[in-house]
């Protein structure tokens, strides 16, 4: 795997992430509605309306704004919050600690559960343990996060059980328990939906996987099937499992807002949530940018990782 | 006589579809002895690769022993164990596969490949095994084997690939190989410096080969015996000279009617119909329906496979000790009239120094390095109407790029087309539909040449929709084109999913016919088809030259058809035509060394004389 | 005999299974529907404050709510705005995504390049963020929900139906068809797509699922159908304040939901067999 390709890769990133940012920025200004009224409510003057028009440069033209915009990005400044009246970088940023460290844990969990999991059902496909572990998987897709949630809460939140907190966060910093103890649930609820997708894909890449020629050549070779299996199959399966774990991440990051509301878990998700619902667009704009570059740079990492677990897909 | 190393003993497997079985493989028995070869030959759904499978007890899920054993060392394979038979393949059986390609590990090196088998089988590790491993690849006459076990497959060509498995293959110092057709997907050749890379290894290790091919010539240049398959049956079995200059089955006859030859211009022959596939078709002859000397007796009592009274080896005929009664071996069809010299008269197609480019590497959105490859170089030629002009050559030649070129399919970069006096390059898009209209191409997998949701009605009418013909006259030149091409009104309705690879190609040529083109391109038309069909459709295309006075370019990679129907030969190399001339010449005293080591590499169903002596 | 699988085992008593029973889900998720346009025990929005947070009875099949009000009769009457939303998002991403995929497919060169390269910016951003940002310009509601399900799901319907025009188009008719001179567009809507209506059926199905849950989604967190109006999400979050007291007005909404989602998905499932279509890795 060469540097060009390695720069290939990573000049697409970036241009991924521009074209990002022009869609989201077009997103909260072409569409109709006028943040200066929604800041100052209806009953504003036009006088003040203008003013703060001007303050917050929505008189100028869009692709300057765009521009003003983008150019802040590299030095972390995402604008100021129209609601919070505060820069908004700095909140993005904090937030975006407690969330990435709750997206690191549930996809590590997630990932050590389903994919030795999906592996198995594959490679005894059609037995009894496939076919529960798959209506399994089926369930776990459509059961939504606002729904497992609730019930995960009555259940272990609620007395009389009562062993965790229904919401709220508390920083590592202060107690490592009452960090975990808050973290528990919304990894949980966060991890079910994860497990089945990624469960799911890793059975059937890794299906794909066994039905190839080179699998018939390895047991032709007279090789034991746990060879034929790791050696031969999860080395190519793995592959497709990388690509399919970045693609989850994107559903992951969606399904953060949810929980993060549910939870009342201070986190990107929640931001986003309260910036849609308050109309604070720079916090708006800075989030979903967020959002968008784990997706790219988790795409980019798998490239780079089925690259090298896979030399015939190096080639740029 | 020694034991046999392999008993297959009246096998019978079926698969299991949709609750029916389907028997592929019905009472087959078969025996193989230290040192031999023994090459099975058959056409699709002859249950060959079935058969070599069910020998490694490797079938799949749906697979059904209805009777039969494989015995090997006593143990019969098919009941054994997983354990069993993980120490019988690779170390006492080992098998070759037909596409390198897919049958090597993408991820891994080639070299850890082959120590797989190495440590599996002979306990040999670290440096010990890494010697021998490139001990073998020298075997398969690699060069610089520390490289190539250092590769990984996709890093190394088709042949090369195809070697690392026979390396692969013979590192377990099996007793037996098995190889299912192992150079069907490789350039000519490539395909006979492989086979010849057998025959040498058979010479120095003499394992036993079992060697399955629809190629009846590469069969004839390796067999010791030959067995031949038909839907599922063994229809004849003997010492391979036997078989082949005295064959008593009428298949077998047929078969090598229908293949076409280098050495002579003789019109392969054909063999009606299409092999059977009802699962019942054992309660008579399978070969009945098809079979130019059918009693009464042969559609209602399925014939035994035994060796005749008055001699000879194992036949499933009910006629199979006469002779007499099935005729003469088909002897050679009055040659076809070559035609003099291709008169100079303004010719239909003159192509003068034809250049097409491809662009490597678009970049990124359109931008960045795109290197262009030349594909076709400085090409030009003649071709007069009621002319067959063959363009041969192996892949990567360009053949197939020229084709799409005078089409327009694909932009030329240079040179001139010049069609009935026109300047195609120059057509604007009125006089570019009228020429599509003129000039038709035929492809060479009619599944993918037919869209699967049309009926052939719709296939073959819309050419004519294109033209602008009326309802009422399209469906009668639909019924007269069909019929040309030997299909009836009880075709129209059909959807390509239901008919068989011959009778796709049929349509295909249908629709290409339909609007009376000048000229048809066609690119190897008969390639993906059986031998047995291969040659109707030769037949078919001759027939339909004749009666409308049209010219084929026919592209082709198979010389042996190509000296069937060709009036003039263009031989391609690397996008360059390295000689050209009437096919006579080309065939008879080639100047090009490209064009001699070509025309040297075709096998011939003459068995080599040097191989019998050992 | 040695099960040495290199073929498929045959699967059709599965698949009728799941087809049957997704099937059947799905046609109870839309009865639920129609009949709530019309029909419902108790007027949705009548409240009774004597009988808050009952448990089921007779007179209340599935309890009532914090404001006393049937949780059955809400059931149904959401039930149609759900259904749309589903219905409505997945035919808003069809309509721009199949021209789309189409003629990219199609064509491809530098056009299609750009296009790929802006759809897959798009993928990067989840469909539910997706959605809040055009929720942010439109302003919350049912309409607006729809559009912006319906615009967050068209990258993705680009992105499936494209790789199936590719692999169409890869194949010999679709040269002979240009070779003939048929027009870009015939070629797109006369010989490509019959080959791929099954794709779009089998990821529309299981899309109406989605977009139903990303509905109710944003209803929950009150960016979709706003209250008094009865509607599934904001049904789950008012009752999940009231959890501590009784889970059943939670009940009814949350197996309105998970009932449909399953039907749907299992229906998309059992059709994938059904019309053998390759499982894309977008599961969305």
């Amino acid at each position: 795997m060469g540097a060009a390709f390695l720069a290939r890769r990573v000049l697409y990133g970036l241009i991924s992430l521009l074209i990002l940012s022009a869609i989201i920025f077009a997103c909260t200004h072409l569409l109709p509605g006028d943040a200066a009224v929604t800041i100052l409510g209806e009953g504003a003057t036009p006088d003040a309306l203008a003013a703060l028009r001007t303050r917050l440069g929505l008189d100028r033209p869009f692709a300057l704004q765009y521009l003003d915009w983008l150019a802040g990005i590299p030095r972390g400044a995402f604008g100021t919050s129209t609601t919070l009246n505060q820069p908004a970088g700095p909140i993005i940023a904090e937030r975006f600690g407690h969330s990435l460290a709750l997206a690191l844990i549930t996809i590590v969990v997630a990932g050590a559960l389903a994919i030795p999991l999906g592996v198995t059902a594959a490679s005894r496909r059609g037995s009894r343990l496939d076919v529960s572990i798959l209506t399994a998987s089926y369930l776990g897709i459509s059961i939504p996060d606002f729904v497992v949630a609730p019930i995960l809460i009555i259940l272990l939140a609620s007395p009389p059980l009562a062993l965790l907190p229904s919401s709220g966060y508390e920083p590592l910093a202060k107690s490592f328990a009452g960090w975990l103890a808050h973290i528990v649930l919304p990894v949980v609820v966060l991890a079910f939906l994860l497990i089945a997708h990624l469960l799911r894909q890793t059975r059937s890449g890794m299906l794909e996987v066994l039905s190839s020629d080179y699998i018939r050549t390895a047991r032709l070779k007279g090789l034991r099937e746990r060879v034929v299996l790791w050696r031969h199959g999860v080395r190519n399966g793995l592959s497709t499992t990388v690509a399919v774990l970045a693609l989850d991440i994107g559903y992951l990051m969606g399904s953060i807002v949810i929980v993060e509301e549910i939870f009342a878990y201070p986190g990107l998700g929640r931001l986003m949530v309260y910036a849609v619902a308050n109309r604070d667009i720079p916090l708006v704009q800075g989030t979903a940018l967020v959002i968008g570059a784990v997706y790219v740079v988790a795409n980019l990492l798998a490239d780079l990782a089925q690259a090298a677990l896979n030399p015939r897909m190096a080639r740029p | 006589m020694t034991d046999p190393l392999i008993a297959i003993e009246n096998l019978t497997v079926s698969f299991a579809v949709g609750g029916v079985l389907h028997p592929a493989v019905k009472d087959l028995s078969l025996t193989l002895h230290a040192s031999e070869v023994v090459g099975l030959v058959g056409e699709s759904g002859s249950g060959k690769s079935t058969a070599l499978l069910a020998v490694m007890s490797y079938l799949p899920g749906n697979a059904v022993v209805e009777a039969g054993r494989v015995l090997h060392g006593g143990v019969d394979l098919l009941r054994a164990s997983r354990e069993t038979l993980d120490d019988v393949r690779g170390r006492r059986i080992a098998m070759i596969y037909q596409d390198p390609t897919t049958a090597l590990n993408p991820a891994m090196t080639v070299g850890a490949q082959i120590a797989e088998v190495l440590a599996r089988h002979l306990s040999m590790e670290g440096a010990r095994a890494r010697e021998r491993t490139h001990e073998l690849l020298r075997l398969v006459q690699l060069d610089d084997p520390p490289r190539v076990a250092a590769a990984h497959p996709h890093q190394l060509s088709g042949g090369m690939q195809q070697r690392v498995m026979i390396a692969m293959a013979l590192a377990g110092e099996p007793d037996v190989l098995l190889m299912d057709e192992p150079t069907t997907a490789l350039d000519v050749i490539v395909q006979a410096r492989v086979l010849d890379l057998v025959r040498t290894l058979h010479r120095q290790i003499r394992s036993a080969i079992v060697f399955v091919s629809h190629n009846l010539a590469a069969v004839a240049q390796l067999a010791d015996r030959i067995g031949v398959l038909y839907a599922g049956e063994l229809m004849e079995l003997g010492p391979a000279a036997r078989v082949l200059e005295e064959p008593s089955h009428p298949y077998t006859r047929g078969l090598i009617a229908a293949v076409p030859r280098i050495g002579a211009r003789r019109l392969p022959q054909g063999i009606p119909g299409t092999a059977s596939r009802d699962p019942q078709r054992f309660t008579h002859c399978v070969f009945a329906d098809r079979c130019a000397f059918t009693a009464d007796i042969c559609r209602s009592s399925r014939p035994a496979l035994l060796v005749p009274s008055s001699g000879g080896h194992l036949s499933r005929c009910h006629f199979a000790g006469e002779p007499s009664r099935i005729g003469a071996v088909p002897g050679e069809r009055a040659t076809r009239a070559t035609h003099d010299r291709m008169h100079e008269t303004s010719p239909l197609l003159e192509v003068s120094r034809l250049s097409v480019e491809y662009r490597r590497g678009a970049g990124f959105l359109g931008l960045g390095r795109a290197h262009a490859v030349r594909a076709v170089r400085d090409v030009s030629f003649r071709l007069p109407r009621r002319r067959v002009l063959a363009v041969v050559g192996e892949s990567g030649s360009g053949k197939s790029t020229l084709a799409r070129a005078l089409l327009r399919l694909t932009p030329a970069a240079q040179g001139r087309i010049v069609f009935d006096g026109a300047d195609v390059r120059a057509f604007d898009a009125g006089h570019l539909r009228a020429y599509r209209r003129r000039a038709q191409i035929v492809f060479q997998n009619p599944t993918s040449s037919l869209n699967p949701h049309k009926t052939v009605a719709d296939i073959v009418a819309r050419p004519l929709v294109l033209e602008g013909v009326p309802r009422e006259d399209r469906r009668s030149r639909v019924l007269a084109t069909l019929r040309a091409v030997g299909l009836t009104e009880a075709y129209l309705d059909r959807h390509p999913a239901q008919l068989s690879g011959g009778e796709k190609q049929r349509v295909a040529l249908a629709r290409a016919f339909v609007t009376e083109p000048l000229l048809v391109v066609l690119d190897e038309p008969t390639t993906a088809l059986d031998v047995s069909v291969q040659a109707t459709i030769l037949e078919l295309l001759l027939e339909q030259k004749e009666r409308t006075g049209c010219a084929y370019l026919l592209i082709s990679h198979d010389l042996a058809v190509v000296r069937q129907v060709a009036d003039e030969v263009l031989v391609m190399r690397n996008g360059e035509v390295c000689e050209i001339g009437p096919a006579e010449r080309i065939f008879g005293s080639p100047s090009h060394p490209y064009t001699r080591e070509l025309l040297a590499a075709v096998p011939d169903l003459e068995p080599p004389a040097a191989r019998n002596s050992v | 005999m040695n099960q040495l699988v290199a073929a498929p085992v045959p699967r059709l008593p599965r698949v009728n299974r799941y087809l049957a029973f997704g099937a059947g889900l799905t046609v109870l998720a839309l009865a639920v529907a129609l009949v709530g346009l019309a029909y419902s025990p108790y007027a949705p929005s009548k409240v009774d404050l004597l009988h808050r947070l009952a448990a089921p009875s007779p007179a209340h099949l599935l309890g009532t709510d914090r404001f006393g009000r049937d949780v059955l009769s809400r059931v149904l009457a959401g039930g149609w705005r759900s259904i749309t939303l589903g219905f409505g998002a997945t035919a808003l991403g069809l309509a721009i995504g199949l021209p789309v995929a189409l003629a990219t497919g199609f064509h491809r060169g530098r056009l299609d390049q750009i296009v790929m390269r802006f759809v897959d910016a798009l993928l990067s951003i989840p469909t539910l963020v997706f959605a809040l940002l055009v929720i942010v310009g439109l302003g919350p509601g049912l309409v607006q929900a729809v559009l912006a399900l319906g615009i967050a799901a068209s990258p993705k319907f680009v992105r499936i139906v494209r790789s199936a025009v590719l692999d169409a188009a890869s194949h010999d008719y679709v040269t002979a068809a240009r070779a003939r001179g048929e027009s870009g567009l015939y070629i797109q809507y006369g010989e490509i797509l019959p080959s791929v209506w099954a794709p779009i059926i089998v990821e529309g199905s299981i899309n109406v699922g989605f977009a139903l849950v990303g509905g109710a989604a944003l209803s929950y967190l009150g960016l979709g159908t706003q209250p008094p109006h009865a509607d599934w999400g904001v049904m789950i979050n008012e009752a999940q304040k009231y959890i501590s007291v009784s889970f059943w007005p939670l009940l009814g909404p949350a197996l309105a939901i998970c009932a449909s989602v399953i039907g749907f998905n299992l229906l998309g499932e059992g059709l994938r067999d059904r019309l053998h279509v390759q499982r894309s890795f977008r599961d969305d």
